[in-house]
Order: C-alpha cells, then sequence, then structure tokens
C-alpha cells in the first residue's frame, strides 16, 4: 500500500555496511556533539554568569513581550552573553584573529603602532551636513539665549575626535576623504551664530608639536588622556581670560590638586572587539592578548579641604559654583582638570555619561529655566562625531 | 528559533535530547511534540494556534475520508474542504498583503489594511498536512488515529520551518516505531556539523556581498555580477546547509528524512538541476499538481502548459511577490524548452564542463528575479547584468571583505568540483568528521563573534 517516494540512493541506506570501526568512532563524534551543547547548561550551573559590557539583564516577562517575541529574543542574549562558554569561545576566536592581523571589526578600525580607532570616526557625510547646516545652528542659537537667559555665559567646547589629531596611524583607505573638515565646519558655525567656541583641535595640535612623545589620547579608546584634558582644560581657562570672564569665577581656595593616580584600564575599543576581558579594571579576568592591549590610565583627582583639613572628594554638585560643565562620557574626568585649570570648583551634575552631547546641555537648561542652578559660565563639551547626525527633533533644547 | 543560534544549540537542543533519550520511548513523541511547539511558538506563541488549528483539522478530516469506504462524493469533498482550509490558510497568510498592494496599485488608491505577519513554516507545513490528506483520499495511506503522532509529524522541530518537505508514507512507520543508537547520533550530528559549517562559514560571508550589490540603485556590471554570484552561492549554501542541519537532527531521532539537495550546480540541464535543487519540494508539485494536472498524458502543448503553471505556482510558493512568478516562469520556460528538445538542454552539443557552466549561469541568472523586490527593482538589475548601469566597482562591504572575496572563488570551486554532504556521509571517513569537527569550532567562534553587540554608551 505505501510507496516510499524517497530518491533511490540515499545515503543512510549504507549505514548497514559501515564497519566497526566506523560505528565506533561516529558513536563518539555523537556523545562528543551532546556533550559539548551540553556544556553551556553546566556552565549556568557550575560557573557564575559573565557580565561584559555585551551583557543584558533577563527580559521582562509579560504577554505583550512574550507575544511580540521581545522577551524570548531578549533571554536569548540575555543566556548567551552570560555563558561562559560564548566569552570563551568569542574571546579566543577573536584575539587568534587578531593576533594572525586578520580581525576586522565593524566598529573599530584597527590601526598602525597599536593604534585603534572608532569605525564611525572615518566617515565623512557632507550632503548630510548641508542638509542640517541651518538646524544645527538653530540649536546653537537657541542653548546660547537660553543659557543667558540665566545670566551665564555659553562656551562650546568641540572635542576633536582621536583620528583629527592622530590621523597618521589609521590604514590606507579608511578613512574618507574631506573627513578631517569637521571641525571646520563646527567653528564656522559657532563663529555665524556668535557662540563662544574654544579651538581645543588648535591647541592639541600645539601641544603635540610641542611635545612629540607625549600622549594626548589613549592609542585603543576613543577617549582623551589625561594630557589631553588638561590641554583641553588650559585652552578653555585661556578663553575665559581672553574674553574678559575671569570675574564671573569666584576661586575656591580650599581646593587640592592631588598627583597623578596610576591606572591600567582595557580601553573601550578593545572592549568592542569581543575580547577575553570581563572586567575593564581587574586584570585576573584578562587574557594575555588583553594583557598587551590594555593602557595606562592616570588621573588626577580633586579633593577639596574640609573642616580641620581634612580631604573629601569634590562633590559632582555645587548649589553656589560659579562653573557648570555639561557634556558626555569625556568630562568625567576633564571636570577635575577644569578645577585645577580655573581654580575653582566645577559643577559636574550635568555630565551624562552615554547621553550623547545634547542631553547634559538640555538637563543644565532645564536647571537654568527652572532657575535651580544659576552658574556665572556654562562649559559644553561636544564629541566631535556627534556633530554628523541627523540633528532630529530630539536635539531640541528646551525643556 | 533557527539552528544557528546559541538558543537552539546550547539551550534548546541539550535540554530536549537529554529529556528525550531519558523518558519512556512511549513518551518520545510526546515530547517531540511539545519541544517542537515550543520550538515553534519561541518567537510568536500565537503561530502555534494556526498550526494546531490545520493539524486538527486534517487529522479529523483524513479520519473521515478513510472511514468513507464507499460513497466517493463525501471523500472528494471532505479532500476539497482540507485543501480548501490549507491553500487559504497560505493564501491569507502568505498572498493576501500582495492581493491588497496589487489592487492598491490598479486602482491607484490605498486601503485600510495592516500588514499580515507571514508565520515562519507555514509553507511547509500546509504542504506535509496537505498531503497527507491527499495520500489518504488516494488510498495510498491509512488515516493514523493517534492525534499525538499525526502532530508529531506535521510539527517535527528539525524540518518544520524550512523542510525538507517530508511526506507522512515516508516516515510514517518512523513515526510509530523507530530504532535509536549512538551510530545514528552520531552520523545525525556529523551532517548537522556539516550544514552548520556550510551556512556559517560559507553563505553568511556571501551575504553582505549579496546583499550591499541588490541594494544599489544602480548596480553596474561588476557589482551586479558579484551581487548575483554571491547570492547564488548564498542561496544554496543556506539552504542546503540548513536542509543537512535538518536530516541530520532528524537522523539523531531515528528518522530518515529524504535528502533535499544533490549538487544542483553539477546539472548539466535545467531538468536535471530540478531534480537535484530542493528535491522534495519538486517531487511535491510533481506529486500533487503536475501529475493531477495531467502531466505529459495529455499532449505535447498540454505537458508544456502543465510545466509552466506548476513551475509558476512554484514561484509564488516561494514568496508573495511578482518576480517570483517571473523566477518560476522563467524555470518553467526552460523546463518546456528542453522538453521540446527532447528532453536535452540546448547546450547539450558542449563539453561536459561547459554544459554544466551554462545550466549554472541559466539557473543563477534566475536568481535575479528571485531576489528582486518589484519590476523597478528587477529591471535595475537586468540592466545591471547586461552592462548598461555602466562598468561599476568591486563592492565594498563593512565587515571580512577579503574573506568575503576569497570565498567566493572558493565556495564556487566547492559547488563544482567536491563531494556534497551526502556523499561525505556515504564514505563517512574519520578524516572528513575531523576536518569538520575543527571547521564547527572556527563556525561557532564566528557565530558568536558576529553576534557580539557591546553596549556601545558613547555612541548615543
Amino acid at each position: 500500500m505505501t510507496e516510499s517516494t524517497l530518491p533511490t540512493g540515499e545515503w543512510f541506506d549504507g549505514m548497514a555496511a559501515w564497519s566497526r570501526g566506523q560505528r565506533r568512532w561516529l558513536g563518539a563524534l555523537g556523545l562528543l556533539f551532546v556533550a559539548l551543547t551540553a556544556t553551556a547548561p553546566l556552565g549556568w550551573l557550575l560557573l557564575r554568569p559573565v557580565k561584559t559590557q555585551s551583557s543584558v539583564p533577563p527580559p521582562e516577562w509579560n504577554w505583550a513581550t512574550v507575544e511580540n517575541g521581545a522577551a524570548m529574543r531578549q533571554l536569548e542574549r540575555h543566556v548567551k552573553e552570560s555563558s561562559w562558554l560564548t566569552f570563551q569561545v568569542r574571546g579566543v576566536f577573536n584575539e587568534t584573529l587578531l593576533e594572525l592581523g586578520v580581525l576586522d571589526s565593524d566598529q573599530v578600525v584597527i590601526g598602525n603602532d597599536g593604534w585603534m580607532y572608532y569605525a564611525p570616526t572615518m566617515r565623512w557625510q557632507p550632503e548630510l551636513l548641508e542638509r542640517t547646516r541651518d538646524r544645527r545652528r538653530e540649536v546653537l542659537r537657541a542653548a546660547l539665549d537660553l543659557v543667558r537667559l540665566g545670566g551665564a555665559e555659553l562656551l562650546l567646547v568641540p572635542v576633536p575626535d582621536t583620528v583629527t589629531i592622530y590621523p597618521e596611524f589609521v590604514p590606507p583607505g579608511r578613512l574618507d576623504a574631506g573627513r578631517t573638515q569637521l571641525y571646520d565646519v563646527i567653528l564656522a558655525d559657532a563663529a555665524a551664530v556668535g557662540v563662544p567656541c574654544v579651538d581645543v583641535r588648535a591647541a592639541m595640535r600645539a601641544r603635540r608639536a610641542a611635545h612629540p612623545d607625549e600622549l594626548l589620547y589613549y592609542r585603543r579608546d576613543t577617549h582623551w588622556g589625561l594630557a589631553g584634558q588638561q590641554t583641553a582644560a588650559a585652552a578653555v581657562r585661556d578663553h575665559i581670560h581672553a574674553s574678559g570672564w575671569i570675574d564671573r569665577i569666584r576661586p575656591e581656595p580650599d581646593l587640592i590638586v592631588l598627583g597623578a593616580m596610576p591606572q591600567t584600564w582595557v580601553p573601550g575599543l578593545v572592549s568592542m572587539l569581543g575580547l577575553r576581558a570581563e572586567s575593564e579594571f581587574d586584570e585576573a579576568g584578562w587574557s594575555p592578548t588583553v594583557r598587551r592591549l590594555v593602557e595606562s590610565a592616570p588621573w588626577t583627582p580633586v579633593h577639596l579641604r574640609g573642616p580641620g583639613g581634612a580631604h573629601r572628594h569634590l562633590p559632582l554638585e555645587f548649589a553656589d559654583a560659579t562653573v557648570a560643565l555639561c557634556g558626555t562620557s569625556y568630562s568625567e574626568t576633564f571636570g577635575y582638570q577644569l578645577c585645577a585649570a580655573l581654580g575653582t570648583v566645577v559643577d559636574r551634575r550635568c555630565v551624562v555619561p552615554g547621553g550623547g552631547s545634547f542631553a547634559g546641555i538640555r538637563k543644565l537648561i532645564a536647571e537654568v529655566v527652572n532657575r535651580r542652578f544659576l552658574p556665572r559660565i556654562v562649559v559644553w563639551e561636544f564629541v566631535e562625531r556627534d556633530y554628523q547626525i541627523d540633528w532630529p527633533v530630539t536635539t531640541s533644547l528646551v525643556p | 528559533m533557527v539552528f544557528t543560534s546559541f538558543a537552539f544549540l546550547f539551550l534548546f537542543l541539550p535540554l530536549f535530547l537529554g529529556v528525550y533519550f531519558l523518558v519512556h520511548p512511549g513518551l518520545r513523541n510526546l515530547w517531540l511534540l511539545l519541544a517542537s511547539m515550543i520550538f515553534y511558538g519561541w518567537e510568536r506563541p500565537s503561530w502555534v494556534g494556526i498550526m494546531v488549528a490545520s493539524t486538527l483539522i486534517d487529522y479529523t478530516l483524513a479520519l473521515c475520508i478513510g472511514a468513507k469506504e464507499e460513497g466517493r462524493r463525501h471523500r472528494k469533498l471532505l479532500l476539497l474542504i482540507s485543501i480548501a482550509v490549507n491553500l487559504g490558510l497560505l493564501g491569507w497568510f502568505k498572498y493576501a498583503n500582495l492581493l491588497v498592494h496589487s489592487s492598491e496599485a490598479l486602482l491607484g488608491t490605498r486601503f485600510d489594511w495592516a500588514d499580515i505577519v507571514l508565520p515562519v513554516g507555514i509553507s511547509f507545513y500546509t504542504f506535509q498536512s496537505m498531503s497527507y490528506t491527499i495520500d489518504v483520499y488516494r488510498g495510498e495511506i491509512r488515516p493514523t488515529r493517534n492525534l499525538i503522532d499525526f502532530a508529531c509529524y506535521v510539527s517535527m522541530f528539525p524540518q518544520l520551518v524550512a523542510g525538507p518537505i517530508v511526506r507522512y508514507r515516508d516516515v510514517h512507520r518512523e513515526v510509530v516505531h523507530r530504532e535509536h543508537s549512538l551510530t545514528k547520533v552520531g552520523a545525525g550530528a556529523l551532517l548537522f556539523l556539516i550544514g552548520f559549517v556550510k551556512k556559517v562559514l560559507v553563505a553568511d560571508a556571501m551575504a553582505p556581498l549579496a546583499t550591499t550589490g541588490f541594494a544599489m540603485a544602480q548596480p553596474g556590471l561588476v557589482e551586479s555580477w558579484t551581487a548575483l554570484v554571491a547570492y547564488s552561492i548564498q542561496i544554496y549554501f543556506d539552504f542546503s546547509g540548513y536542509s543537512d542541519m535538518a536530516i541530520g537532527l532528524g537522523l539523531m531521532l531515528g528518522f530518515h528524512f529524504p535528502r533535499n539537495f544533490d549538487s544542483p550546480y553539477k546539472s548539466q540541464s535545467i531538468t536535471e538541476a530540478w531534480r537535484r535543487w530542493h528535491i522534495s519540494l519538486s517531487t511535491w508539485l510533481r506529486d500533487y499538481l503536475y501529475i493531477p494536472l495531467g502531466g505529459n498524458r495529455r499532449g505535447e502543448a498540454r505537458t508544456y502548459a502543465n510545466l509552466s503553471i506548476t513551475m509558476l505556482l512554484g514561484g509564488l510558493w516561494h514568496g508573495a511577490n511578482w518576480p517570483f512568478v517571473c523566477w518560476g516562469a522563467w524555470q518553467g520556460l526552460w523546463l518546456s524548452l528542453e522538453r521540446m528538445n527532447g528532453r536535452r538542454a540546448f547546450h547539450a552539443g558542449l563539453p561536459a564542463w561547459l554544459r554544466v557552466f551554462c545550466t549554472w549561469l541559466i539557473f543563477t541568472f534566475g536568481w535575479s528575479m528571485f531576489v528582486a523586490r518589484d519590476f523597478g527593482h528587477l529591471r535595475a538589475l537586468w540592466l545591471g547584468l547586461f552592462g548598461l548601469g555602466g562598468v561599476g566597482a568591486p563592492l565594498h562591504i563593512a565587515q571580512y571583505e577579503g574573506y568575503a572575496y576569497t570565498m567566493l572563488p572558493v565556495a564556487l570551486a566547492i559547488v563544482f568540483f567536491l563531494p556534497n554532504s551526502s556523499q561525505l556521509m556515504r564514505r563517512a571517513h574519520p578524516l572528513v568528521a575531523l576536518a569538520f569537527c575543527l571547521l564547527f569550532v572556527v563556525a561557532l567562534g564566528r557565530m558568536l563573534a558576529a553576534s557580539h553587540l557591546p553596549f556601545l554608551y558613547f555612541q548615543f
């Protein structure tokens, strides 16, 4: 009754004729395969979960997230990223390719002499910049007007991307022609709408020329190093002096600038390569390749002398600070250098790491408009690469 | 859930296999059914409901058809209901959007219509389910009374999402009783590894080239041919890799699924290529569409018409888009022409290697219709392919460009000169297994590396 439609000569028809040896090694392969798939669940039972930059929390369970698949997708991501198997296999794979010189990342450009660059900073989009010119200038002007409403002056501090200061280590063909003009676009926009702006690029280039052995930026991170921060802070100080705004600043005699504290860390671009580095600062979790790629990141904290001469950490908020800094992760330690350069406390409540170049200024304007905080000078740190965006409505600064 | 995901390999599969081999053999089908439902409903639980409904309807109708030994009219009516339900489901979920958008274009108006999301695998399980009722109607198999066995057959996760299309008559004995052995687990695992490597190391490497080329508004000669050849490799390694994994998983569970590919690009004619490409679909179309239409028994003109209809519908089955119909027509045209030529290719007089190359070229050109989003896109592609869109330049991709361009000729060499999965399995040589174990580790690294999405806190 039943007639098979199987094509003739299926390979498994010959299985019966396989030798005992073939059966044995195939059986062993079967066991090995099942054991391999079981390593991840066993790892969850026996080992602590891995936490990396790529980790995500478990999903939020409700009918909507289950029905639209979001919960399962996040669960997949969560279990995968917390698995030591993923951490090890991915890490060894990427490290092997890196050692062989063939690792290719869509986020990181591996440059010469140990340099790495954030891939989006390689792009030059003249059409986009042409299209967004009016909107950009409108936003800059609005920021100036809103800050002045509270009686303060605005100082734009565009942070040059690493590639702007160290373009010579970019591999041939990776940097878009014309990309070096982006910083000029920022300066031109600021000048066009009368927003005071510090030319940090010029300061950095001058510093580089004077101290060729000094590193202003990390080799394998997008951020500036201590010397870069100090150079920028000095440029801000010079600009304030030149603008006649120094009277707006109240000096802080209890400020204590400590000596440089040594620190070794896994730079951000190395973390983005998916190597075996579980923690930025704990070298116990670093693979040999990662150890080779870590960088020294000294920093100079600033303290305040308290009652009885005791030191205390500089708080983020000072209700009566005359200078406010708003910005991104670049400002986290730049704030200390600014305090040191200006000799005053700098309020850093509007430093929003991960918020992009607009979150901080938006937060500050909300404070000023609502008269909760009225500094005399607002320093707006702005990352160069953030300038080449579509300037959507979310860049609106009015709270 | 897809086979090349962490969730499948390291969560679903070990838990499934562990329970499967530990439970009483009488409960294995129930566990397979439950696991298949989880597999299928992983991202969209509501899709399980559609499959369950289709399963229950065909199970019931087949029982009724099988019970009515006499009274042919009722049996026919019941069969027609089954076909209508299955095609209705397929039509609604797969073609309603096409119908609405085509009507909008024709009438120059916009309807208040929210696009329907196509449930994954519906094209495959409706065909499987439909073949069951048709075979019962034809008296080729007896309907099963065991609902779990039948539901297990329809929903079996190894081949549920992308085939091979398995017919009940091919596996009904194994659904009821199948033998398990460590050798089968090992052989299944080896085939799974082969498929995994094909998919991750070859198909996924070609994907960016194809996607980048096809995304261009007007690709030049170089871009369009690079993209088309890359796609030709990608679709073969992707689909045949998936089939290998499905057949391998089936074998681990004691099932013998039919092979789905047999080196189609080594064919010397389009007729031969269709005997080697997506075999389970082409034999399904042959048995349930071409032959019922009359096949080649009603004269030459009718034969060509039947071939064309079968391939047109086969094209439409692949996707709800008019260029798919063109692709079906292209294949039907060549099949008809070769039949007119005495089942021989027009290039039959050429040396064998050139026959293979010409056949591959015709088949590959067909992919331009398969990938086109609409006729405007197809036109741009054809202009590029015929050099009317300029010479163009080599395609650039964001990542692993060197690997992709290296893999392009390597993959072609594999396609044309190396044995296929079935041939490798037939020999079952330990060195082959060792090589694929090593490649699997590399593929696993690549799979996990590709999914590395660090939290880029500073990019916002």
